[in-house]
């Protein structure tokens, strides 16, 4: 009893009111997700997908961290994330594209990253309980990529839309602040850690990415409720 | 790696994805800003040659109204006043003068049908009196009567009566380009199909000719354009969507809403 009050205590500070803020706000997309679900293109179901998936494993990684019985260690669910993420973005990001050539890339691209990330998982069975920094570092590459190549494509297609209500450059910049600044904090990880004085929670900045990734997608998601539409035109 | 370092390459890593969101959204609005520019550059361009193609058909319809009044008309009326000339001639001779009058009321029979046929041409009275489905019928039945060539018409359970306006802009198009058909792509089986989808009345007509260069029949003189038929449906608001090719057969749809 002591011991479960001493935990509560814990999540009263306010950087874990922050990283609780952080896990509550992936409510908004799924708002949107939810309300607009019947206008939603085959694209957006899946980042919908993507985010019933995610909260889930919120919701577990929140239940193991304050049930005793589940022995607090989420590391795992961290990595179940980070493979369910990549699925479903390349998934994403291969329903937009529209040139096969970039297709062919992404597909490429993300069946070895799919393969080398299912080979060192393998190999680090044992391990899984650990934050493999290896396999997130892939996936982020690979979905930076992507986003490059999606922007490269919307740039140079004939499609007149306006950006500010384009559902894709908002999920897709939302994508590309998150798994960069993500894919720093998983390179210098363990130095940001160890960071003293002013900077010593560094490590939120993570957190300030997740919420504007979550805003994003929210916005993009929002815009679902209006279908864009080409203008028309004869052959 | 000191905290320093750390936090240089942490900015560096924030503020890299930042900006290349912003390049991203620079070079996409100068490019949208470029193509809208283009747009309304070929917009412009076609409007004007829609309107050089009215007025280009207005002066052919005068042209030819004018040849067949001079003519036509014209020649059967001096023919006619001629022949009232002698009959003045010939006010002894009852036998003559009876044979002239008769000829003169054949000229003026000859110039009373080649006025109705004039007239039927420049506003169809089947069209006038009956409506856009029974004119394309007669119009269809008369094309294979004359021209030997399949001309086919279809319209389902479709019975009623449109806008004036559209039944006439839609008989102008399907006589134009069955012309062009029979003409141009020397098609021996012509398809037209007149049904109403989704609240909009869409003609379609296809051929199975050997098609023909757009750019030949857009030419405003030769009055057969492309143009002349968009200029026309503008006029009532449709889209013409074709597909026209040299070496096979040509496809249009012409959608209205009602």
């Amino acid at each position: 009893m002591i011991q479960d009050l001493i935990l509560l205590n814990r999540f009263l500070t306010p950087k874990w009111i922050f990283v609780i803020f952080s896990s509550l706000i992936i409510l908004l997309p799924i708002i949107p997700a939810i309300k607009y679900r019947k206008n939603l293109s085959n694209s957006l179901r899946t980042i919908s997908i993507y985010l019933y998936g995610s909260l889930f494993l919120e919701i577990l990684c929140w239940a193991i961290i304050l049930l005793p019985i589940l022995n607090h260690r989420n590391h795992w669910v961290f990595n179940v994330l980070n493979i369910f993420e990549f699925c479903c973005l390349s998934y994403y990001f291969l329903q937009i594209t529209k040139s096969d050539k970039i297709k062919n890339v992404i597909k490429v691209v993300s069946v070895l990253s799919f393969l080398i990330i299912v080979i060192v998982t393998i190999i680090n069975i044992k391990e899984f309980n650990n934050y493999d920094d290896f396999a997130h570092s892939i996936v982020y590459i690979t979905l930076i990529l992507s986003v490059l190549l999606n922007f490269y494509e919307m740039l140079y297609s004939n499609e007149t839309l306006s950006l500010s209500n384009h559902a894709h450059f908002w999920i897709d910049s939302g994508i590309l602040i998150y798994f960069s600044g993500a894919f720093f904090v998983n390179l210098f990880g363990d130095k940001i850690l160890l960071f003293n004085g002013p900077l010593k929670d560094f490590w939120l900045i993570y957190y300030i990415l997740l919420i504007i990734f979550r805003i994003f997608l929210a916005i993009g998601l929002w815009f679902s409720k209006t279908p864009q539409q080409l203008s028309p035109s004869s052959k | 790696m000191n905290e320093a370092k750390v936090i240089i390459l942490g900015t560096f890593a924030m503020l890299l994805p930042v900006v290349a969101i912003i390049i991203f959204v620079f070079f996409y609005n100068r490019r949208q800003r470029l193509q809208r520019e283009k747009l309304e550059r070929i917009e412009e361009l076609h409007r004007q040659a829609m309107l050089e193609a009215s007025v280009a058909t207005q002066e052919n319809v005068r042209r030819q109204i004018g040849g067949d009044l001079h003519d036509e008309i014209g020649t059967l009326l001096s023919a006619t006043r001629m022949s009232l000339t002698q009959i003045t001639k010939y006010e002894d001779n009852p036998a003559k003068r009876e044979s002239l009058l008769n000829q003169t009321e054949e000229l003026l029979n000859e110039t009373l049908n080649n006025v109705r046929r004039l007239s039927k041409e420049l506003m169809p009275s089947t069209l006038d009196e009956f409506g856009l489905i029974i004119a394309l019928k007669d119009f269809t039945e008369k094309m294979t009567e004359h021209t030997g060539v399949m001309v086919c018409f279809s319209h389902g359970e479709l019975a009623e009566l449109f806008d004036k306006k559209i039944e006439l802009a839609l008989y102008r198009t399907a006589q134009e380009l069955v012309n062009n058909a029979l003409k141009h792509a020397k098609a021996s089986v012509i398809n037209i199909q007149l049904q109403i989808k989704s609240n909009n009345l869409v003609l379609q007509i296809s051929d199975n000719g050997i098609g023909f260069d757009l750019a030949e029949v857009n030419k405003p003189n030769r009055g057969i354009g492309i143009k002349n038929i968009e200029s026309r449906i503008s006029v009532i608001k449709g889209k013409i969507k074709f597909d026209i090719e040299k070496g096979r057969g040509s496809s249009f749809e012409i959608t209205v809403a009602l």
